[in-house]
């Protein structure tokens, strides 16, 4: 995981929505630093000019009348420029569109990909894969409380609500890496509910999702090998899935491919082992109120289990 | 010579008999009995001045959390519970209340009157605001402080994800509050409709009496609804209804919908009042007449009216259909109009006049210099695409804290500072006055310019913390460096105002020139306000007519007072203001009862009632006997339509 | 000793009724305030309405028409002692006021103990599901509301049987009956509203 100055930024757009909107934003800076100037200008002016002399109030009210409806005239064309921005992409592109689905969670992001045949539907978490300049159409709604899905980079904001499904859809226009975050208020963890965007040519793309259908890899070694039986003995079968073996919980994160990600932790930790150790043993202390209890693992099961779920690439 | 020894030498007025009829009740007791509006007013403004400093405390905190990335000082939790805590103080227990403050004690002076038209009632408020806030703090301080924002969103803040009572809380000390907002907008309107003094028209009325005018015209209309969805949400707590559950249809937007429609007009409820303030001095300083008096009124009468039509605006990211959004998105912009009229005619006037830079001046050059700031993002936000890239992001916390405290906050410091030697008759301390002025300034400025900046590189608003790489320490540190400068800024204004209160150099009753009838009367003003109601002949009488002709024959001996026409300030008929009761006070403690007590059982709502029904029967007893010369003179034996 | 423009207000009266008296006005900004509240509870109705195709859920069956019908009906009628109650007390007539306050009283009582029965009829509560939980608060506020009037009406009807009716005791029966008429207003709407659009709706 690279990160870098602008990763999670309006100003450094890589899609169109948000080229657009960045264009929009640069509009209205430059008439709000234009009225703030002449605004402030004039006041002081009226501070520290001379006064005296004869009042003409008439003039004065003329002139503030004026400035009024040179008031109304950029709002208006502000306006304009809004909407104008606004229904560039109102609507989703009917061609080529590849679907995904986001369900937030309490405090982290299950992704679908269901355009593939249903028993090889791809699931995965806090990482979104898409392939650079196809669009990409999310549906998003929510396990509990309202979040809100946002990567500034790419595009705007959008709410995901309990028992609704709300439609957006972004394009990236260039390879790379972005982060998005919750930029709703949802409880304890709101601050530490974040996600990756990662844009790939279609080929790499195509190579990802190749892999994330398949079943999570056997163990290849003794040592992940008992690392999988005390995960699937464990109470992490409660809450997770790894596909291809009897954990099939959908509480928490599906971890088949845990190892292909960069993050843990809803894009909070890198993914190295010293972070895994950590946040199996007591994720309560890196993200207090988190759903995941404590686990209690004997330092001898310790090290296999870690093995095995970094093998699940 | 005064005036008010100038009328004793009339001979139209006897000033023991006024003394006497309007005396503080003493003691102990006397202070829970109060209802005279001056006291009730600096009662208000005290007390929201210590919520703004508990709110203060939490925004420090909240800085101090922030100040570095990954920082441990606060858990998450204590976090939440301290923002929420944080919004809800500012806009319920210190912004609303100190403009209602600022009215109560303001508006019968203004209009020259000697109470406010229901004086028990508006002691009533008090204490429900008292209450209110002191319930909240309760919670706060027992760690049962709410933690769902003061927006309270729904699911989040309901039953299923929100046990416990922080939410409930956090829903009655609502009630509470707006209880008392409702009936200081109420009272206010009718002593402005009805008790203005002889000649003061409807063009003739101070800008501030306009502004509180319409402020409570805003309250009626908004406030109801965030009683009606706070005790919605009650009720899906407490008793299981599904106001806002979407497993039993009923719907999370509906509590943002009905939430908004009372939010935004919050806004200007704050804001108005500030407006008012900003012409007095504005016009005083200036050295001249106010320029667009019509204009100023009528922008603020559209304030009132388009705030009612953007609540939208805040819900542009929850994907309502986009031609709903256009239109809020027209209306949001559209209120910058009326906004941009009256700076253009504050500036005009300061222009053409002959301004002298004093202390409350220069907070209204602070406010303008800020407060177009604030404008200018809001005009940006008003936009769909813009606002869903910086919706719940610092871009919008700086955006909001430019337009209250630059808008609001600078503007009312600047009229405490103005009617200050009114109040306490006594001047506030120039060179600190300077110090405060600039500490403010600069310090609000470095804690909220760089917001903006956080906000366009991606922070979420309500984070406890945030990851190193995300590259926001820095500008954090800066904010909240800021913060402290802004909080000292308070504290010396703070210090200024305690210290002058007690030794500041006596004021006299007009220290700037004033135009206004307030300023005709010593500083600080007689508990019956006037010694004589001035007949008002024109809109800056105390410039144009610095003796005008009195209104005679009030009963001195009780609490009498004249009520007029709403057009045109005729008078209709003399009007008996009740006197000190401890009626209102009682009430506020047996609703109060019930209140509390429904937020853990909803039984208590009757048991409440039911003990309210004792001082409600206190309250409307008739005291007095009617008097012999009434009967004499037939009033008492009815027919006097 | 009356300098020029002095206004001489002592022979005006000590009391105005109607638009003339402040607390007319009071009364009436409460009755917005109040108003204000049940049509955000309507639009929050309505509102909620547009998420279903079938309206009361099918779920739930909508309240009889006959005894609330009867009931708004006796409201509607105790309108009548109220107002006569108000222009006896204009022309100082103590026995006529009395009576028609003691009528009003009456008329009130029977009103609630009928809406009393009307709950418990409903076949449904406020936990049932959010149709349910509208009814319940629409009808719970107002009766409320009706409750505080009835009594604040016998508070006035005990003042004036224990005191002289004098200006004062007039002007706290007319807003008094102010009151009464606001509760009957509003009940009008919110009867269509509850008991009859969900009938018109099967």
């Amino acid at each position: 995981m690279k990160w870098f100055a602008g990763a999670q930024s309006v100003l450094d757009p890589a899609g169109p929505q948000a080229g657009r909107i960045h264009g929009l934003f640069e509009v209205f800076l430059w008439v709000a630093i234009i009225v703030w100037v002449l605004t402030v200008g004039a006041m002081l002016i009226a501070f520290w000019k001379k006064h005296g002399g004869e009042r003409h109030d008439d003039t004065t009210k003329r002139v503030v009348t004026a400035c009024g409806v040179i008031t109304v005239a950029v709002l208006l064309a502000l306006l304009v420029a809004s909407a104008v921005t606004g229904s560039a992409f109102a609507t989703v592109p009917s061609n080529n569109v590849m679907n995904i689905e986001i369900r937030g969670h309490q405090w982290w992001w299950e992704v679908h990909y269901p355009d593939y045949i249903p028993h090889e539907r791809v699931t995965t978490a806090n990482e979104i894969h898409i392939p650079v300049g196809r669009p990409v159409r999310f549906k998003l709604t929510s396990d509990d409380v309202i979040h809100s899905f946002w990567a500034p980079n790419l595009s705007g904001k959008l709410d995901l609500f309990p028992n609704r499904v709300n439609e957006a859809w972004f394009e990236a226009d260039r390879p790379g890496m972005w982060r998005g975050q919750c930029a709703e208020f949802c409880g304890l963890q709101h601050a530490n509910m974040a996600f990756w965007v990662i844009a790939e040519p279609p080929d790499k793309f195509n190579e990802w999702i190749e892999n994330q259908r398949k079943p999570g890899v056997m163990p290849s070694t003794p040592d992940q090998a008992h690392g999988q039986e005390v995960f699937l003995n464990g109470p992490c079968v409660v809450c997770h899935t790894i596909r291809g073996t009897n954990a099939l919980a959908s509480v928490g994160p599906d971890l088949t491919h845990l190892a292909s990600r960069h993050t843990i932790a809803a894009g909070t930790l890198a993914l190295d082992r010293g972070n895994l150790a950590g946040w199996v043993t007591d994720a309560q202390r890196i993200k207090p109120g988190n759903r995941m209890p404590p686990v209690n693992v004997p330092s001898k099961d310790l090290e296999p289990l870690l093995a095995y779920l970094e093998s699940l690439k | 010579m005064t005036p008010t020894q100038e009328a004793v030498e009339r001979g139209t007025v006897d000033l023991s008999a006024l003394d006497r009829s309007w005396a503080p009740p003493q003691g102990l007791l006397g202070w829970f009995r109060q209802v005279n509006h001056q006291n009730i007013g600096k009662r208000y403004i005290v007390t929201a001045f210590i919520f703004f400093i508990l709110g203060g405390i939490e925004a420090l905190l909240m800085r101090l959390q922030l100040a570095q990335p990954q920082n441990r000082l606060l858990n998450p939790d204590l976090y939440n519970q301290i923002f929420t805590t944080h919004g809800s103080t500012m806009m319920f227990l210190f912004a609303v209340p100190v403009m209602e403050g600022m009215g109560v004690y303001l508006v019968p002076m203004m209009v020259g009157t000697r109470n406010v038209a229901f004086p028990r009632l508006n002691a009533f408020g008090y204490y429900m605001y008292l209450f209110g806030g002191l319930f909240l703090y309760a919670g706060v301080f027992l760690h049962i402080g709410p933690d769902a924002g003061w927006f309270a969103y729904t699911p989040l803040s309901g039953p299923l994800y929100d046990p416990g009572k922080r939410t409930d809380f956090w829903a009655q000390m609502i009630t509470f509050t707006e209880m008392s907002a409702l009936v200081v907008a109420v009272e206010l309107i009718v002593t402005i409709m009805k008790m203005r003094a002889p000649g003061m028209s409807l063009n003739r009325i101070p800008m501030f009496v306009w502004a509180m005018f319409i402020q409570s015209f805003m309250v009626m209309f908004a406030m109801p609804a965030v009683m009606a969805c706070s005790g919605m949400l009650l009720f899906d707590r407490s008793v299981g209804t599904h106001f806002f559950n979407p497993a039993e249809g009923g719907d999370p937007m509906l509590w943002q919908h009905i939430f908004w429609f009372f939010g935004h007009p919050e806004v200007y409820i704050i804001f108005v009042p500030a407006l008012g303030m900003i012409s007095h001095i504005v016009e005083t300083f200036s050295r001249r007449p106010i320029l667009g008096y019509t204009a100023l009124v009528l922008s603020q009468i559209a304030t009132g009216f388009i705030g009612f039509g953007l609540w939208v605006h805040h819900m542009f990211a929850t994907g309502l259909p986009q031609l709903g959004e256009s239109f809020f998105t027209a209306a949001s912009m559209m209120i910058a109009i009326p906004t941009g009229v009256q700076i253009f005619c504050w500036i005009a006037t300061i222009w053409t006049g002959r301004p002298t830079l004093k202390i409350p001046l220069l907070y209204i050059a602070g406010f303008i210099a800020i407060f177009v700031i604030g404008g200018l993002s809001g005009v940006m936000i008003a936009s769909v695409p813009l606002d869903l890239q910086v919706h719940d992001t610092f871009f919008i916390v700086a955006h909001f804290h430019y337009v209250l405290i630059g808008g609001a906050v600078v503007p009312l410091l600047g009229g405490i500072y103005f009617w200050f030697p009114k109040m306490t008759g006594r001047m506030m301390n120039d060179a600190v006055g300077t110090l405060s002025f600039w500490l403010t300034f600069i310090g609000f400025n470095i804690t909220f310019f760089p917001m903006h900046i956080l906000g366009l590189h991606g922070m979420p608003r309500r984070v406890y913390t945030y990851l190193p790489q995300t590259g926001w320490g820095d500008l954090n540190l800066l904010a909240t460096c800021g913060a402290f400068i802004l909080a000292i800024g308070f504290i010396v204004f703070v210090l200024n105002a305690l210290s002058a209160s007690q030794n500041g150099p006596a004021a006299g009753s007009n220290p700037w020139g004033s135009s206004n009838i307030e300023w005709s009367t010593p500083s600080p003003p007689p508990h019956y306000n006037f010694a004589n109601i001035p007949v008002i002949r024109g809109r800056e009488p105390m410039w144009t007519d610095p003796e005008p002709p009195v209104v005679t024959g009030l009963d001195d001996s009780r609490r009498e007072v004249l009520v007029t026409n709403t057009l045109d300030a005729e008078p209709e008929h003399r009007y008996i203001l009740p006197g000190p009761t401890i009626w209102p006070f009682l009430l506020a403690v047996t609703t109060t009862i019930g209140f509390i007590g429904t937020v853990f059982q909803m039984w208590w709502g009757v048991w409440g009632a039911a003990l309210s029904f004792i001082p409600l029967v206190g309250w409307f007893w008739p005291r007095e006997r009617p008097r012999p010369d009434l009967l004499e003179s037939g009033c008492g034996s009815g027919g006097i339509e | 000793m009356t300098a020029e423009g002095n206004i001489n207000v002592a022979p005006l009266p000590t009391i105005g009724f109607g638009s003339r008296a402040p607390l007319w006005w009071g009364q009436v900004y409460m009755m917005c305030i109040e108003g204000t509240i049940f049509v955000i509870l309507v639009a929050s109705y309505f509102f909620v309405r547009i998420g279903f195709t079938h309206w009361p859920p099918p779920s739930v069956i909508p309240p009889a028409l006959g005894l609330p019908t009867f009931n708004i009906l006796l409201l509607l009628a105790s309108v009548i002692p109220m107002y006569l109650a108000g222009e006896a007390a204009l022309k100082g007539e103590r026995g006529k006021v009395i009576v028609n306050m003691m009528l009003n009283i009456v008329m009130a009582l029977g009103f609630l103990f009928i809406r009393l029965i009307e709950f418990n009829r409903f076949s449904f509560k406020w936990t049932t599901d959010i149709y349910g939980s509208f009814v319940w608060i629409i009808v719970g506020l107002h009766t409320m509301h009706a409750i505080a009037d009835t009594v604040q009406s016998m508070v006035v009807l005990l003042i004036v049987l224990l005191k002289r009716v004098d200006e004062k005791q007039l002007l706290g029966i007319k807003i008094d009956g102010l009151y009464w008429y606001f509760v009957v207003g509003t009940w009008v709407p919110l009867y269509l509203l509850v008991y009859v659009y969900p009938n018109l709706q099967k």
